[in-house]
């Protein structure tokens, strides 16, 4: 692998990452947090709620 | 009590077209922070204001409302705050109370209203340069006293009085710091209650105004030709009109400018560095991909200022009234159609709009059509495919074949929203027409301010989304077009061979009866998470394919024309007026709906809708022979 | 002498008079009430709406107000002023 495509695979993978998060805080955080609340693990399920908050966005067009 | 730490919290509240908003950006010049209240999708506008004296000023900015009586979730929303209701949000400590100098009969029932809830209130008189203007003579001390609340006379657009307003609102704060009891209850008033309200008002008024204010003259004249049962509907539509022309001719040079910019950026880039899958992951990738998208800044901020404008003006409320037998046709409200024209922006706050109407059944169909309008996502696939296919030949005098064509495909986008809705109210949502009831404001000079608040920050929102989840979508969609590479001696250019390649073939039997190759269905994938992207992702797949391609190298409007068939792009304009790409609208469907139901009926109708008439589109322009 | 009594909903662009009684269910009621549309305001319709006049445009308590001929038609007004102005 040359130098010019290890970094671009570099770039490549924080790219995906960040998508990932951004639809995991925006779409599954939420639901997942949900459903441990169901499972009755509350300290988890506030956790996962609070990363959700965290991101500060809504669905509306100003924020993606 | 040291006023380091002094840090008061103020809510703004009056009646709508009172002024609120131009009063809060003259207080916090424009320094505001955007957002949703907890668990529902009414917009939240707080400002911080950082005084000379060292007193930090929190001021919430209260969805405007007629009275406390709240029938919509944003009038809730502004009862729920004074209440102390609404989750993570403290009690205000002082109300700020706006009210529109020329229409006090009205707007100080809210005041009295808000007054019996036992806050410390400091009263706006807004708008009062134009009440002097009118001859209005009002006696601010008989006022004052009568209301029992200190009242201070402000001009919102020009700063006049903010200062002051603002000082006294402090020290009405500073009487009362944090000391209001924790939650008010609230019962709805007998009529009787009413009743009394307003013949308080009346008895406040005879006594503090000397004189009335004139009718607004030329505003009333505007009226009897802007409502004008003929000449209204034909202003209505040259409105329209002009606006379309004005995106599309207006926006050109800008553009171009920037499309300049980014070119000369990719050729700079592209030549420092040695050929490699780096050079071709700047150059194809985030130059091309992301400055595809950019340079339809221009074009989405004159939509934004139109939008502004007419909202600003007073027109809107005007278009609502001129549409709502139309609506009324179709079974909608004369209300859905602000936030049907406010999709035009981007169908989520369209959606999240939809809660100013009362009637469920009523606001589900106004939610299911409004994806069909355009929204500014689609704005940039449209002008593509028309720089490309639609010649730019003048129709009559000035107007001309392509802002025509851009003007039918919002057309389109309208009409099937008003035949789904027709549909939806005869089958699914079956209901009674609800009431209307809406305010006509007088007419208005635009506050240049606000406007220019307002698409600052629509233009930050775009670049900041072009620079964030397209350039991120871009460099997947790079990646997924340019591996795995292609084999040795292969014969067809390597994005064959990619990934994208491969899930492109395997969905072009689909898409192959609308006219549309494996290209475009890569473009398809990516432009679900943002509709814009799908230009971008077209840039990137050609730029790849046409590496060692004298065809595909070039412009992409220059691309599309020599690969591909009238037939195929105007099937795909037909695709894009009707299918629902859009990830965020399923979301803030399920939200505000409270269901999976409905965004997947959503999806599947929008789907089919699409599908067929594409289909009846290209087979129609291939009989025709533009196959 | 009998004034001349009729709704609101019932008038055609120009007429005025004074609202002398709403009715209808108490929710819709006390929202007439809100903007404005109360017992002893004067009222004008302005305005008709093209393709058949309706909704229509009402001037009262100094605002300009929109509502279907249905709704106006809860209202009451007296003609008896008219002339006066």
């Amino acid at each position: 692998m040359s130098f010019q495509e290890g970094i671009a695979l570099l770039i490549v993978g924080v790219a995906a990452g960040f998508i990932f998060r951004k639809f995991y805080l925006q779409y599954l955080a939420l639901p997942l947090s949900n459903f441990f609340l169901r499972k009755g693990k509350v300290a988890l399920a506030m956790r996962v709620r609070a990363s959700a908050k965290k991101s500060g966005c809504s669905d509306d067009c100003s924020c993606d | 009590m040291s006023d380091i730490h002094f840090s008061p919290r103020l809510a703004l509240a009056g009646n709508p077209n009172c002024g609120k908003t131009a009063l809060f950006n003259s207080l916090t010049g424009g320094r505001q922070k955007v957002g949703n209240y907890p668990g529902v999708t009414v917009e939240k506008k707080e400002g911080i204001i950082l005084r000379d004296d060292g007193v930090v000023v929190r001021i919430l900015d209260l969805p405007g409302t007629y009275s406390l009586d709240a029938k919509t979730p944003d009038e809730m929303i502004a009862r729920d705050v004074l209440m102390g209701k609404v989750e993570g949000e403290d009690r205000p400590d002082v109300i700020l109370a706006v009210a529109d100098a020329n229409s006090l009969e009205r707007n100080l029932g809210l005041v009295l209203e808000m007054k019996a809830l036992g806050y410390p209130i400091v009263l706006a008189l807004n708008m009062m340069d134009l009440a002097h203007e009118r001859g209005a003579e009002i006696d601010l001390t008989v006022l004052s006293s009568e209301l029992g609340i200190p009242v201070f006379p402000t001009v919102a657009i020009k700063k006049e009085g903010v200062a002051t307003l603002l000082t006294q609102a402090i020290e009405a704060a500073k009487g009362n710091p944090g000391q209001n009891p924790v939650s008010i209850e609230w019962h709805p008033p007998t009529i009787k209650e009413v009743q009394d309200r307003f013949k308080r008002v009346d008895e406040i008024l005879l006594a503090s105004v000397k004189k009335s204010a004139r009718p607004l003259i030329w505003s009333e004249k505007l009226d009897r030709i802007v409502l004008h049962p003929v000449w209204g509907s034909v202003i209505l539509v040259t409105v329209l009109a002009v606006v379309f022309q004005a995106i599309f001719i207006w926006a050109t040079a800008p553009a171009d400018l920037i499309k300049d910019g980014i070119e000369a950026l990719g050729n700079f880039v592209g030549s420092a560095m040695g050929p490699g899958p780096l050079n071709s992951l700047l150059v194809d990738g985030v130059i091309k991909g992301v400055g595809s998208v950019l340079v339809f800044l221009p074009q989405i901020l004159l939509l934004f200022f139109f939008l502004l404008l007419l909202e600003d003006t007073g027109y809107m409320a005007r278009a609502a009234f001129l549409m709502d037998r139309v609506m009324g046709k179709v079974g909608l409200h004369g209300r859905a159609f602000i936030p049907l024209l406010s999709s035009f922006a981007c169908a989520i706050p369209g959606i999240m709009a939809t809660r100013t109407i009362e009637n469920k059944r009523d606001r589900l169909t106004t939610i299911l059509v409004a994806p069909l309008m355009t929204c500014s996502a689609r704005l940039p696939v449209y002008s593509l495919l028309i720089a490309a296919f639609i010649p730019n030949s003048s129709v009559w005098g000035p107007i001309r074949l392509q802002g025509l064509v851009m003007l039918l495909l919002y057309f389109g986008g309208a009409a099937a929203a008003l035949g789904m809705a027709w549909i939806f109210k005869r089958t699914l949502l079956k209901g009674a027409k609800p009431p209307l009831m809406l305010e006509l404001p007088t007419y208005k000079i635009p506050s240049w301010r606000s406007i220019l608040y307002g698409l600052r920050e629509r233009a930050w929102i775009f670049i900041r989304r072009a620079g964030t989840v397209i350039l991120a979508i871009t460099i997947i969609l790079w990646f997924v077009a340019s591996y795995p590479k292609a084999p040795e001696g292969a014969s067809e250019p390597p994005i064959h061979y990619s990934y994208a390649g491969r899930v492109g073939h395997a969905i072009e039997p689909v898409l192959k009866p609308l006219g549309f190759d494996w290209r475009i269905g890569i473009a398809f994938i990516p432009g679900f998470a943002a509709r814009e992207v799908m230009i971008s992702a077209l840039a990137t797949v050609y730029s790849i394919e046409g590496k060692d391609d004298e065809a595909t190298a070039g412009a992409l409007t220059d691309v599309l024309k020599s690969q591909w068939s009238v037939a195929t792009a105007l099937s795909l304009m037909v695709w894009y007026i009707l299918a629902c790409q859009c990830l965020s609208t399923l979301a803030v469907t399920r939200r505000e709906t409270n269901s999976w139901r409905w965004p997947a009926f959503m999806l599947a109708y929008m789907t089919v809708l699409a599908y067929g008439a594409s289909f009846i589109t290209y087979s129609v322009a291939r009989m025709m022979g533009l196959g | 002498m009998t004034s001349p009594r009729c709704r609101l909903g019932e008038m055609s662009a120009g007429m005025s008079g004074v609202i002398v009684n709403t009715s209808g269910p108490i929710e819709l009621r006390r929202r007439l009430l809100e903007m404005g549309l109360l017992e002893g305001s004067v009222v004008t319709l302005v305005h008709e709406a093209p393709f058949g006049g309706d909704p229509i445009a009402v001037r009262v308590r100094g605002a300009l107000l929109a509502l279907r001929r249905n709704e106006a038609n809860l209202i009451e007004v007296s003609r008896e002023n008219e002339g006066e102005k």
